[in-house]
């Protein structure tokens, strides 16, 4: 079996004894995902990202890149990683040119040419010759993604890498990151906070709350939150519920910081929601809230995540 | 150790690119061309006074214009300035990649953090014994336009090797900043040594303690402590000793550390 991108068992960093950053994470990306990780800001996403390229030592469990143990010195398995941790930076006196001439020595690229390409491949072109001080936090963040990619990377790490990009810049770098994925056999692992644009892009989604990896969901999860389905909240929810599969129809329930209401993905209760109130009537369950609903990826976050903070 | 000449070419581009080397190369540069104006005011203090460069009652207790004093006085210069202005180039050159955030590009890449450290240290080593040449030849230049009498070749060689063993053994001592600018995170924390260690190493020169204190080695080797004062070779060997500990521990901490910046 072909060894994993990506592939944490039981990773934990604590800082002191009050702070638990991450707890915990087991997680396993294959090749040629793109795996987008999820949380909100101190959620433990950055110290995950950072334990993955060696830079933090985990307090307990392991790591695993591209088949290796992570360890701080590890050449052979660096040379295959590309990453973007946190904001982007540079030697602020030095050119986009020298810094991308900086990052291939330090990469060992012999080919001088792989850096006039990666600024093609960027957009960063009459930028070449300009000082990094002098550039937009959009062309930094340009900048550092074309260090990212320089090697060709097997494996792409970013953090937020649509940090400060205008909503075409959103685009190039989704695009850039789809022909990694497609046409270069890469594997992104990557945090945002852009979770419209992790929808659009992600084959798989890990949400990280508190240090701990609370749910994944996969392409079919992603799509079936995409899908519109039918919300009934009723006061007594056990009695609607049976109320509707006695209806022959078939109620999931769906738990949220509110309370819990049911969802109804049936094409006969999507196109008339009318017969599913008439029906809960009838049984003496009439529906408080009716809705046809189509859940983001960022409702059902948000969602989630409220209801970790109000457990 | 691995890519060690990928981590020279590019610390030595940042710390050409920078004002920062320079700018310690044209503080340095001060120190012959105050040397000098000693000499001025030495030869002809009333006439330095019509001038307004000595205050009325002042008196410079440098002793007499000639090349042993210039000299003396340079070395000692030397060995005092270079402790701040080449700690203030080892500060920048380790502690800017967690005061600008470029850290993190210099992890989790195939040229090792020792090399990189290492590469740092030559580089500060190359500047400091380039800029320690330049303050050696503008001296003799000042002293020249000056009209110095007292010239020997033995004095002048003599000096030569005072100052370039001062300048080496700063430069030897260096790691050490190297490893607090890394573990405070920043600038601060090896400025705050090299002052600290100046304060220390002259109450120390003081009570005749100053050979057993590596940084005040190089301040008696230029004759801080009297041309006279005879410095053991243990205190070299001290001072490169607490050098070499300072690289190791310096990479030690790059491989180690848990770098969050």
């Amino acid at each position: 079996m072909t060894s994993a991108a990506v592939e944490t068992t039981d990773l934990s960093k604590r800082y002191g004894a009050d702070v638990l950053a991450v707890d915990g994470v087991s997680l396993r990306v294959d090749r040629g995902e793109l795996y987008a990780f999820l949380g909100l800001n101190g959620a433990g996403k950055s110290t995950t990202i950072r334990m993955l390229l060696g830079m933090v030592r985990p307090t307990s469990g392991s790591a695993e890149v591209l088949g290796q143990a992570v360890r701080a010195e590890a050449p052979d398995l660096w040379a295959r990683v590309g990453h973007l941790v946190e904001s982007a930076t540079a030697y602020p006196e030095l050119t986009v040119r020298e810094n991308l001439d900086v990052a291939r020595r330090l990469l060992g690229i012999h080919d001088g040419a792989v850096v006039s390409r990666v600024i093609d491949r960027l957009g960063l072109g009459q930028y070449r010759d300009r000082r990094a001080r002098t550039l937009s936090l959009g062309n930094l963040q340009r900048l550092a993604l074309a260090r990212a990619t320089l090697n060709a990377p097997e494996l792409l790490v970013l953090d937020e890498p649509a940090n400060g990009l205008d909503p075409a810049g959103v685009i190039e770098i989704r695009e850039l990151l789809r022909e990694l994925v497609a046409d270069g056999g890469s594997t992104v692992f990557m945090s945002s906070h852009i979770l419209a644009e992790v929808d659009l892009l992600a084959t798989r989604v890990g949400i990280v709350h508190r240090g701990r990896l609370i749910e994944e969901l996969d392409s079919e999860a992603l799509r079936r939150h995409r899908d519109p389905r039918l919300e009934v909240a009723a006061p007594d929810i056990a009695a609607a519920e049976a109320a509707l599969v006695a209806g022959g129809y078939a109620p999931r329930r769906l738990e949220a910081a509110s309370g819990t209401t049911l969802e109804l993905r049936e094409p006969r209760a999507l196109q008339a929601p009318e017969s599913v109130a008439a029906l809960l009537a009838a049984a003496g369950t009439p529906p408080s809230r009716l809705a046809i609903a189509r859940e983001t990826l960022e409702d059902h976050f948000i969602r989630l995540t409220g209801m970790e903070e109000a457990a | 150790m691995n890519g060690l000449r990928a981590a020279l070419a590019t610390e030595w581009l940042k710390a050409r690119r920078s004002r920062v080397p320079w700018l310690v190369l044209a503080g340095f540069s001060l120190v012959p061309l105050v040397c000098g104006l000693f000499m001025v005011i030495l030869r002809d203090p009333e006439g330095a006074r019509r001038l307004g460069l000595l205050g009325a009652k002042a008196q410079l207790a440098a002793g007499t214009a000639d090349w042993p004093t210039m000299l003396s006085m340079l070395a000692q210069a030397v060995a005092v300035g270079g402790a701040i202005l080449f700690a203030f180039l080892t500060s920048w050159v380790f502690g800017r990649e967690f005061a600008d955030r470029t850290l993190r590009g210099l992890l989790a890449g195939p040229t090792s953090r020792g090399a990189i450290v290492v590469a740092k240290a030559i580089v500060v080593g190359a500047w400091g014994l380039a800029i320690t040449a330049w303050i050696v030849v503008l001296g003799f230049g000042v002293g020249l336009v000056v009209g110095l009498p007292g010239w020997s070749g033995a004095l002048a060689a003599a000096s030569v090797r005072d100052i370039v063993a001062a300048a080496l053994l700063t430069i030897a001592l260096q790691p050490v900043t190297g490893l607090l600018a890394s573990v405070g995170r920043g600038y601060i924390a090896g400025l705050a040594w090299a002052v600290l260690a100046i304060a220390i190493a002259q109450v120390l020169a003081v009570l005749g303690l100053g050979a057993a204190f590596p940084w005040a080695v190089p301040g008696l080797i230029a004759g801080a402590a009297g041309p006279e004062a005879a410095v053991p070779l243990a205190s070299v060997g001290l001072v490169l000793l607490t050098g070499a500990v300072g690289l190791v521990l310096a990479v030690a901490w790059w491989r180690r550390a848990d770098h969050t910046g």
